[in-house]
């Protein structure tokens, strides 16, 4: 079986959380998973680079929807009108590892007081 | 006479091979009565119409039964309830269609579409509810091959309403285009189109919608696997080294977008001769079979190439219809079963998994987040 939510979920505070087929749990802020987005207006195709950051996004940025694409990946649609942002679950679970990691270093300074990154049971 | 429970008792020795489990947890055995004088009668409500397994589970299930002290007869009434793809009641595409079938070829020319309705028309013998969506537009046949002479009616609303040929309901690009001039389709037209047959169409209820996938693993077929909810693919392909190698790009394909393969099919698998009915090989033996093999797939049949079938086609009827004592209907027969099996594993294996949704982020719970210091 491929890699797939179980459950999304909505936390306190601000982030995205999913609970995966393999067990695993991650939870990401708001304001930076949008400033991941993988978009082609986001991230300029020919060159890679991201012209869309979290410092772009607002500070109350959350999402409006979350939407199943085919069974590879989720749209997120945020308040701030953009749609575009088509997240694959292997993206999310590399962005999970990437934010536990170290946000700041990974995408600048996260939203003040966020959370997040791999849940710990 | 035996009481109820040594009754449930004795069927749990009964398991159904492909789920692993025994047919009383799996929930097969419905309305168990036993008379005062040991008449003991129930439902075996199978997860296919097309269970290849059915007569065997039936009778595993009288001998059970009859081991028991005081039975005077058994009835086992077979039926089945097609197990349903996983999130179908959060899904606002297709809602009444329990399982999407997409066939697929790595390119054209392999018997992709005579697959496509055999299996089809396979499926619909046996009792299931079956829709095709023929997405080929290259070259739409799903008309012709299963004799459609209607057209589509539209209500005021813009819904579709499929015409019915041999029971099964078909949506077919050639439906859409004028007389027999080909149709210049680019590709933001074919994902609009398929989103159109995909939430326009009146289905109904459906057990299985099948759709006959454009042959090749460009731009429009991953775009199709991407936009339609598709539950899992087979991918045809002839013995020959050229059509294998595509066959494993068309796996590849399925895999970029985590659309599971259920398996390989073999067409045009030697060459039934008419004259002396043997069978001769035309192109290598058993390349499906390794390629299926050296992938860690199932490989699903071998329907080999009879004069019978593609003429049957042509003139509006599958040969599982058309002949059905033939070898390509046999065959045909056998791998819409494995097929409606493997659906039923992988619902089983799937359970709790979110496929399909559509979340309103404000109208979730709120919940606490706890990280660990």
């Amino acid at each position: 079986m491929s890699l797939a939510p179980v459950a999304i979920r909505r936390y306190a505070g601000g982030s995205l959380g999913v609970d995966w087929s393999d067990g695993n749990r991650t939870a990401l802020p708001y304001r930076w998973l949008r400033g991941q987005c993988p978009c082609a207006r986001c991230v300029d195709e020919w060159t890679g680079v991201r012209t869309t950051g979290e410092a772009d996004v607002p500070f109350d940025v959350e999402p409006v929807r979350v939407v199943s694409v085919g069974r590879y990946a989720l749209r997120i649609d945020w308040n701030d009108g953009h749609d575009s942002g088509i997240y694959g679950y292997e993206y999310l679970r590399d962005l999970s590892a990437k934010f536990a990691q170290g946000p700041a270093e990974a995408a600048g300074k996260p939203a003040c007081g966020s959370k997040g990154g791999h849940v710990h049971d | 006479m035996p009481t109820e429970s040594a009754v449930l008792e004795s069927l749990r020795s009964v398991q159904d091979p492909d789920l692993h489990k025994d047919i009383v947890s799996l929930g097969f055995v419905k309305n168990l009565s036993i008379s005062g004088c040991g008449d003991v009668a129930f439902d075996l409500v199978l997860t296919t119409p097309a269970c290849p397994v059915k007569d065997q589970l039936k009778d595993q299930c009288e001998k059970a039964i009859r081991a028991l002290d005081g039975v005077a007869s058994v009835e086992v009434r077979l039926s089945a309830q097609v197990a349903s793809r996983p999130g179908m009641d959060k899904s606002e595409l297709l809602p009444g269609v329990k399982n999407v079938l997409a066939v697929a070829s790595g390119k054209g020319g392999v018997g992709k579409s005579t697959v496509a309705s055999n299996l089809a028309a396979a499926l619909a013998a046996q009792g299931a509810k079956v829709g095709m969506l023929d997405a080929d537009i290259y070259g739409p046949s799903q008309g012709l091959m299963l004799g459609v002479k209607d057209d589509p009616e539209m209500d005021q609303e813009r819904r579709l309403y499929p015409p019915t040929a041999q029971g099964i309901k078909v949506i077919s690009m050639s439906m859409f285009s004028q007389d027999e001039a080909p149709v210049v389709w680019r590709g933001p037209m074919v994902s609009q189109m398929v989103q159109n047959f995909v939430r326009q169409v009146e289905w109904g209820d459906l057990d299985y919608l099948v759709i006959d996938l454009p042959p090749g693993t460009g731009d429009i077929q991953l775009t199709l696997t991407q936009q339609a909810p598709i539950t899992a693919a087979v991918v045809v392909s002839t013995p020959q080294d050229v059509a294998l190698l595509d066959a494993k790009k068309g796996l590849r394909m399925f895999e970029k977008v985590s659309v599971p393969v259920l398996g390989i099919v073999e067409n045009m698998s030697g060459f039934v001769c008419d004259g002396c009915g043997k069978v001769h090989d035309i192109f290598r033996r058993d390349g499906a079979l390794r390629v299926a093999r050296s992938q860690g797939l199932p490989f699903l049949g071998a329907v080999p190439l009879e004069p019978g079938v593609a003429l049957a086609g042509d003139q509006g009827a599958p040969v599982v219809l058309s002949s059905p004592d033939s070898r390509s209907a046999q065959a045909f027969r056998e791998i819409a079963s494995r097929v409606a099996s493997e659906l039923s594993v992988l619902r089983a294996q799937a359970d709790g998994v979110m496929v399909e949704y559509d979340l309103a982020w404000k109208d979730l719970p709120e919940e606490s987040l706890e990280v660990a210091p």
